[in-house]
């Protein structure tokens, strides 16, 4: 499976463009989204699910052209949006096997077996009568991850899925994100926490300001932040200062006071080591990078809802 | 293609999340209830005085249901249809349905159907319920077609209209408040004001569309409803599919995109196609009409040709027929003829006309046959045709003189309406009445010239009818069997019409005497027969009473040989004619009536026998089941044929604008003979009117408390007080009171008539007449020539100012006398009363009394009159004083001036008990008198409300709500007078009438509800002499306002304020009502300078009304 993307471009009622030029390629695995907010990734995954249409350019699933097949690419999606809280009066087994006729799963007996398989899976089976509004925000989560696994869809684009599950919940759907991976499907995660990414993506994609800043793995851009990650010992009138003129990724209490972990071309006065970057360093890194601190990012207001 | 799943997963939990809301729960919830408890109340006996209506055809019940359920779920629907739009925008969730493989249209369609279903299955339990009451405890027939028919044409289309105008607009508007507020805004309109506007093209409720069902014919005019329910079911559908297009989520077809559009393509072009054919119905029907009244006039002077047989040879051919009319006749006139004209239905095509074989020119326009004769009728001679004819019936032929014709395309009763039908052809039924020109008739249509010419002519009819063998023809004359689907109807006397039916009739019969009784009906239509089940062997005996109690008010014996009651279509319709009392329900030996008697109130026999029960009960009185069946049958065929009005019996029921005449006199004299006066057209139907009268009683009469505004006969006095009836007649203005007009000249020129030979000779006479001119005309000459009438009585200068007359006599009427005298050794009642006529004009006045059936006074048990009152003339300016020797005393005189000016026109005198005078001498007769023309002494002045210096003051109300609320009318230059309401009079000044009050001859008064003194009336007069003058205010006798005897005790009529301006100022003097005497009490004496005076009445009281009548000031 691949998905290619061309010339893609977005531009809501003559404001700046959402999407700007996106030129991409996915291919079957897990593909990572990442970027700050406004970057364009939600504009994104809502024109790869046929939500919205793009000012500019194609999408090419397989041969699909997602303008004039919808009806194929359609067959082929599961979706799992940021929002996702509020549901109409019925409950929650009804909720998923609303979504499986609507995939066209025909048969009651498939249908039933399924959704008792998928709320197994999320664990929901206990809550499968209660109706899905009265579920609590994690339930809803994962009874959305449910509707969107239901189809078994090749092409899986899930906006921060893991938002409200506690640990093990997140670790149970990593897993599943992985295995699903195995098969020969396109699985697109969009994220702010890093470590989703990290642990499960092969490949990934930063958007910044509506373009693509950097696609590749994570270790390439892991690798680009090699050197510019330090850990400072620092003293508590130290702190202020290191805040304001760096790039701190975290900040750890110490003996003599704290370990902050840092950004930077070099620490200055400071005395730091340095260490090994993961996928956040290099994440904070590249923007960073891009924005070259003096710079601030637009702020773009975007609406969704009306293509 | 069609995504039947995709569908039925939308529709299925659209079900499940509305059936969960609050909303759908509670409305569902009180409609069933709401329907239960109505369905219980109205239609299943429960209620003891539900009208028959209710229950009186078969789709009455499950009609009522889908009307009222149709007007409460489509405000609902309208929340609903917007809600679900509101719902996905509010619901984040609703993503992850849209990137599912489906069409919008699947998704749409799926909504709207879930909607649908659900009301669809509310609608079935409402049914359901309507239906279990219909089977088992409604005594109407049931029919099971209105219960599948009525949700599809009245409850769908509308549904579709409504979901796909708020899918729509929520498309557009995206803001349910205001698109509920639109649409339920939009609804009202057409509910309370357009619905009627352009032929009920803008109901879409089917409020008011004529869907009552019949179990003869089904609907009547169903194309015309499919037309208009098919236009909001494609308005819907566009609606609906407009809103596909636009729904805001990328499409996934580019076929079903394109199916869509031609679907809008295809259901707008069927909405236009309905509008234009819906509205062309009537259209064409108004040109037909005018068409015809043109023609009418362009012919008008054309003479007739005499009739002097008619053979009819009938083919019926489903909803056509063919048929062949032979005429023999004559030229009676006094100039040969070479054209003949005939009138038919315009429907009906002519193909040949035949003369011994040979065919005859002629042409046909419209209604209109212009036959051209190849050779010259002289006048005597005689001549003979075929007329050979096929087609269907127009009925927009019929009723030319009904304005509202095209106006008022059903007739409604309650939330029912029917549609107006007039002629019925079907494949298996057909009804052509007289008024269907279903035949060809020599001349114009009946009632074409009048008043200028009126006919009749009675010819010996033969009818041949060939139809299916199951269906059984019915005309007038002996019927005989030709052979199978061949009959023939012979007519046994001459007759001026004839019908023919063509049904499935079951039938009874019965011989009474030398008449032999028919009932033709449905089979199932025999709900009477539970209710008459023991009295088989009585009915002889039960029919002659009633019929020789007819005849014996009537002073005529009915002439035919069978009398049939014939049960025909709920939607046929008469209207009232003005040159016959004659209603095409009443044929020559026929009366038809709508099934199962639905609108005959003296047919619900179960209500009937309930109200009698309850009366024995309250009485402490019981009957056999046999008496009582005796007396329901008598009741029904009194009220019903008879014209004997029965109490508690409303005809037609609540809210109807339907009231055919079912009293069967034509059959005694319409149809039996007809005066013929060349000079005086006009006689024939004012006799008719009269001798109608004779056999209808009237709630005319009754006490003050029961008044009405102007009576029907006081109406057509005040109208021949400006203009003559001749005139009226040329103009055919205000043809409302035409009729009652045509009736009271016909009464007036009998009561001269009686009062020059008496009444029991000239009834007589004219009963012989009759007799002796039965089936044929009775000449003018001839009657009145044959007349013991006086050398010097010249009938023809009566009737000169009897039809051209503008002016009216005005009565006064004096010194009522009553008490007890010897005549002889015998005690009598003597009641005297002086009389003057004011005007110059002759006049008649009828005298008659009530008595009370224990004895004297009001309130002593029922009142019943004397069936022969006394008639009594006075001249022009002529005073006389009348006297009556009663055996019995009576509790009320009342003197009736006929046509007067008069007001109120029966004066009416209360007496209580009679004593004894000894020193009186018996006085009966009438004597003239001289010198009380001068009733007003110099030194008196008199205003009364009618005169010019009497003034109103009622301001204006405050607010427009409460001018809105009171719903006052402007002031006119009309005279209006107010129906008297006393228990809850009007908050402005309103004009009554009653005899208690003052006048001359016309006894009036102002009323008002008591207030804070801001209202009043001022009599204002001019002053010659100053001097001291007694003033003094007139008060009605407050027995006349007691309406039972517990009120003699216990009602007050308070103070009256009035206020007297004098040379010193203005005096306030309180009048105290109740210690006041009847007619002139003293308010006190002032001095008062030359100039006016004036007296002034406030509302300010502490009575239930204030009465505002006259003053007068008397000089010392």
């Amino acid at each position: 499976m691949k998905i290619q993307i061309q010339n893609l471009s977005k531009i809501y009622n003559g404001s700046k463009p959402a999407l700007d030029n996106i030129n991409m390629e996915i291919n079957s695995g897990l593909f990572g989204l990442l970027g700050p907010n406004g970057a364009g990734k939600t504009t994104l995954m809502r024109i790869l699910v046929t939500l919205m249409k793009p000012s500019e350019g194609s999408v090419t699933i397989d041969n699909f052209d997602l303008q004039r097949h919808r009806k194929e690419i359609r067959q082929m999606l599961g979706y799992l949006p940021q929002e996702f809280s509020t549901f109409p009066k019925i409950k929650t087994w009804e909720f998923l096997d609303y979504s499986a006729r609507l995939a066209g799963i025909k048969s009651n007996s498939q249908r039933s077996q399924l959704v008792d398989k998928y709320l197994e899976q999320v664990d929901l089976f206990a809550a499968r009568d209660r109706l899905a509004s009265k579920l609590s925000g994690g339930m809803k989560r994962r009874l959305g991850i449910a509707q969107a696994l239901i189809s078994d869809p090749k092409i899986l684009v899930v906006d921060e899925p893991t938002t409200g599950l506690d640990p093990e919940e997140r670790i149970r759907f990593r897993n599943l994100l992985t295995e699903m991976g195995q098969e020969e499907k396109i699985i697109i995660l969009s994220t702010h926490i890093v470590g989703d990414i990290s642990s499960t993506c092969n490949e990934m994609a930063l958007l910044v300001d509506g373009r693509v800043g950097f696609k590749g793995s994570p270790a390439e851009l892991i690798k680009q932040a090699e050197g510019y990650v330090f850990e400072i010992e620092a003293r508590d009138n130290d702190l202020a200062n290191i805040q304001e003129k760096y790039a701190v990724i975290s900040t750890i209490p110490s003996e003599s006071g704290w370990k902050v972990q840092v950004v930077a071309k070099n620490t200055g006065q400071y005395l730091s080591q340095s260490i090994d970057p993961n996928l956040e360093h290099a994440y904070v890194h590249f923007i960073e990078h891009h924005y070259d601190t003096d710079i601030k990012p637009d702020v773009m207001d975007l609406d969704f809802k009306d293509d | 293609m069609i995504e039947y799943q995709k569908i039925w997963a939308n529709t299925r939990y659209e079900i499940i999340t509305l059936l969960r809301g609050w909303f759908f729960r509670i409305f569902a919830g009180l409609i069933i209830i709401i329907f239960l408890s109505i369905n219980i109340m109205f239609f299943s006996g429960a209620l003891p005085f539900v009208p028959r209506l209710f229950a009186g055809f078969s789709a009455a019940i499950p009609y009522a249901n889908m009307i009222m359920l149709n007007i409460s779920q489509t405000a609902i629907i309208i929340f609903m249809a917007s809600d679900f739009f509101k719902r996905d925008r509010k619901y984040n969730t609703a993503e992850v349905f849209y990137i599912r493989s489906m069409s919008n249209s699947s998704y749409l369609i799926g909504k709207a159907l879930g909607i649908f279903i659900l009301f669809a299955a509310l609608n079935i339990i409402v049914l359901a319920i309507a239906l279990t009451i219909h089977l088992v405890f409604s005594e109407t027939s049931f029919n099971w077609v209105p219960y599948i028919l009525y949700p599809l044409l009245i409850g769908f289309p509308a549904f579709v209209f409504m979901i796909g105008l708020s899918f729509l607009l929520m498309h557009l508007i995206k803001n349910q408040a205001i698109v509920v507020l639109l649409l339920l805004g939009y609804y009202a309109v057409v509910l309370f004001y357009l619905y009627d506007k352009w032929y009920y093209l803008f109901d879409f409720i089917a409020l008011k569309l004529p869907f009552a069902y019949s179990d003869f014919i089904g609907l009547a005019n169903i194309k015309l409803l499919l037309l208009q329910r098919g236009l909001y079911f494609s308005l819907g559908m566009v609606c609906i599919l407009v809103s596909i297009l636009l729904f805001k989520r990328l499409t996934q077809s580019a076929i079903l995109e394109r199916l869509t559009i031609i679907g809008i393509i295809f259901f707008t072009v069927i909405g236009m196609y309905c509008v234009p054919n819906y509205l062309q119905f009537f259209t064409d029907r108004q040109l037909l009409r005018s068409r015809m009244a043109i023609l009418n006039k362009q012919y008008i002077h054309q003479p007739d040709i005499t009739p002097l047989s008619c053979k009819i040879d009938f083919y019926h051919l489903g909803e056509s027929y063919r048929a062949t009319s032979h005429y023999v006749f004559q030229n009676l006139s006094e100039a040969p003829q070479d054209h003949y004209l005939f009138s038919i239905n315009p429907g009906l095509r002519v193909d040949k006309i035949l003369r011994d074989g040979k065919s005859l020119k002629f042409e046909q326009e419209n209604h209109i046959i212009s036959i051209n004769s190849d050779r010259l009728l002289l006048p005597g001679f005689m001549d003979s045709i075929q007329i050979h004819y096929y087609g269907e019936i127009d009925e927009a032929a019929c009723y030319l003189d009904i304005e509202d014709f095209e106006q008022q395309n059903t007739f409604s009763f309650w939330l029912y309406q029917s549609a107006r039908k007039h002629a019925f052809i079907e494949d298996d039924y057909v009804l052509l009445p007289p008024e269907s020109l279903w035949y060809p008739r020599p001349g114009l249509p009946p009632g074409a010239n009048f008043p200028d010419r009126t006919n009749r002519y009675f010819i010996p009819f033969q009818l041949d009818v060939h139809t299916n063998s199951d269906l059984t023809p019915l005309s007038q004359g002996t019927r005989t069997i030709e052979s199978p689907g061949h009959y023939r109807f012979l007519s046994d006397y001459p007759l001026s019409d004839i019908s023919l039916i063509l049904g499935k009739y079951e039938k009874e019969s019965i011989q009474v005497d030398s008449v032999e009784y028919n009932f033709y009906h449905l089979s199932k239509h025999d709900y009477y027969k539970e209710y008459f089940s023991q009295i088989g062997d009585t009915l002889t005996d039960l029919i002659r009473e009633v019929s020789q109690d007819y005849e014996v008010r009537l002073s005529l014996e009915y002439p035919f040989k069978r009398l049939s009651l014939i049960e025909v279509p709920l939607q046929y319709y008469v209207y009232p004619k003005i040159w016959t009392v004659a209603q095409e329900v009443v044929l020559p030996e026929q009366i038809w009536f709508q099934e199962n008697a639905a609108t005959i109130a003296g047919a619900d026999f179960g209500r009937i026998k309930r109200s009698m029960d309850r009366r024995l009960d309250r009485s402490n009185q019981t009957l056999t089941e046999v008496e009582t069946q005796i007396s329901v049958l008598k009741t029904f065929l009194n009220s019903t044929f008879c014209g004997k009005v029965m109490r508690g019996l409303r005809v037609g029921g609540p809210s109807s604008n339907y009231q055919p005449d079912y009293n069967i006199f034509p059959n005694y004299y319409t149809y039996v003979t007809f005066l013929k006066g060349e000079e005086w057209p006009i006689l024939n139907t004012a006799l008719e009117a009269f001798l109608s009268d004779r056999v209808h009683e009237t709630e005319e009469s009754g006490p003050i408390w029961r008044a009405r505004g102007l009576t029907a006969a006081e109406e057509v006095s005040q109208a021949l007080s400006s203009k003559s009836l001749a005139e009226y007649l040329t103009t055919m203005e205000n043809k409302l009171i035409l009729p009652e007009m045509i009736k009271q000249k016909g009464a007036f020129i009998i009561k001269i008539l009686q009062n020059e030979l008496g009444p029991e000779v000239f009834n007589a006479y004219f009963s012989r007449m009759v007799d002796q001119s039965k089936f044929s005309q009775i000449d003018f000459n001839t009657f009145f020539g044959g007349m013991p009438l006086r050398q010097n009585f010249n009938i023809d200068s009566y009737l000169h100012s009897w039809y051209n007359e503008r002016v009216l006599p005005a009565y006064q009427i004096f010194d009522v006398q009553f008490y007890k005298v010897y005549d002889g050794d015998r005690i009598r009642t003597q009641v005297k009363f002086k009389t003057f006529n004011t005007d110059s004009t002759d006049g008649l006045m009828e005298v008659s009394f009530q008595y009370s059936s224990r004895g004297v006074g009001f309130g002593m048990g029922a009142a019943y009159q004397e069936i022969i009152p006394t008639i009594y003339r006075l001249n022009g300016h002529q005073s006389k004083q009348f006297g009556l020797l009663l055996d019995e005393e009576p509790r009320a005189l009342d003197i009736n001036f006929l046509l007067a000016r008069n007001l109120p026109l029966v004066y009416t005198k209360r007496f209580e008990k009679a004593e004894l005078d000894k020193n009186k001498t018996p006085f009966e007769g009438e004597k003239v008198i001289t010198g009380i023309d001068e009733i007003t002494p110099s030194y008196e002045i008199v205003m009364d409300n009618t005169d010019d210096g009497f003034e109103i003051f009622n301001p204006p109300f405050n607010s427009i709500l409460k001018q809105w609320i009171h719903n006052e009318e402007e002031d006119t230059a009309a005279v209006i007078y107010d129906r008297i309401q006393w228990w809850n009079p009007p908050h402005q000044w309103r004009l009554i009438k009653s005899t208690t009050f003052y006048g001359t001859y016309v006894h009036s008064a102002y009323y008002i509800r008591p207030g804070n003194g801001s209202k009043y009336v001022s009599w204002i007069a001019p002053i010659e002499t100053a001097g001291i003058y007694d003033v003094y205010a007139y008060v009605f006798n407050k027995e006349d306002f007691r309406r039972r005897r517990r009120d003699r005790q216990g009602i007050s009529f308070g103070d009256y304020t009035y206020l007297v301006h004098h040379d010193g100022g203005v005096e306030e003097v309180k009048l105290s009502v109740d210690a006041a005497q009847y007619g002139w009490n003293f308010l006190g004496s002032w001095y008062l300078s030359a100039g006016e005076a004036k007296v002034r009445l406030t509302d300010e009281s502490t009575a239930r009304f204030v009465i505002a009548d006259a003053v007068k000031w008397v000089k010392n």
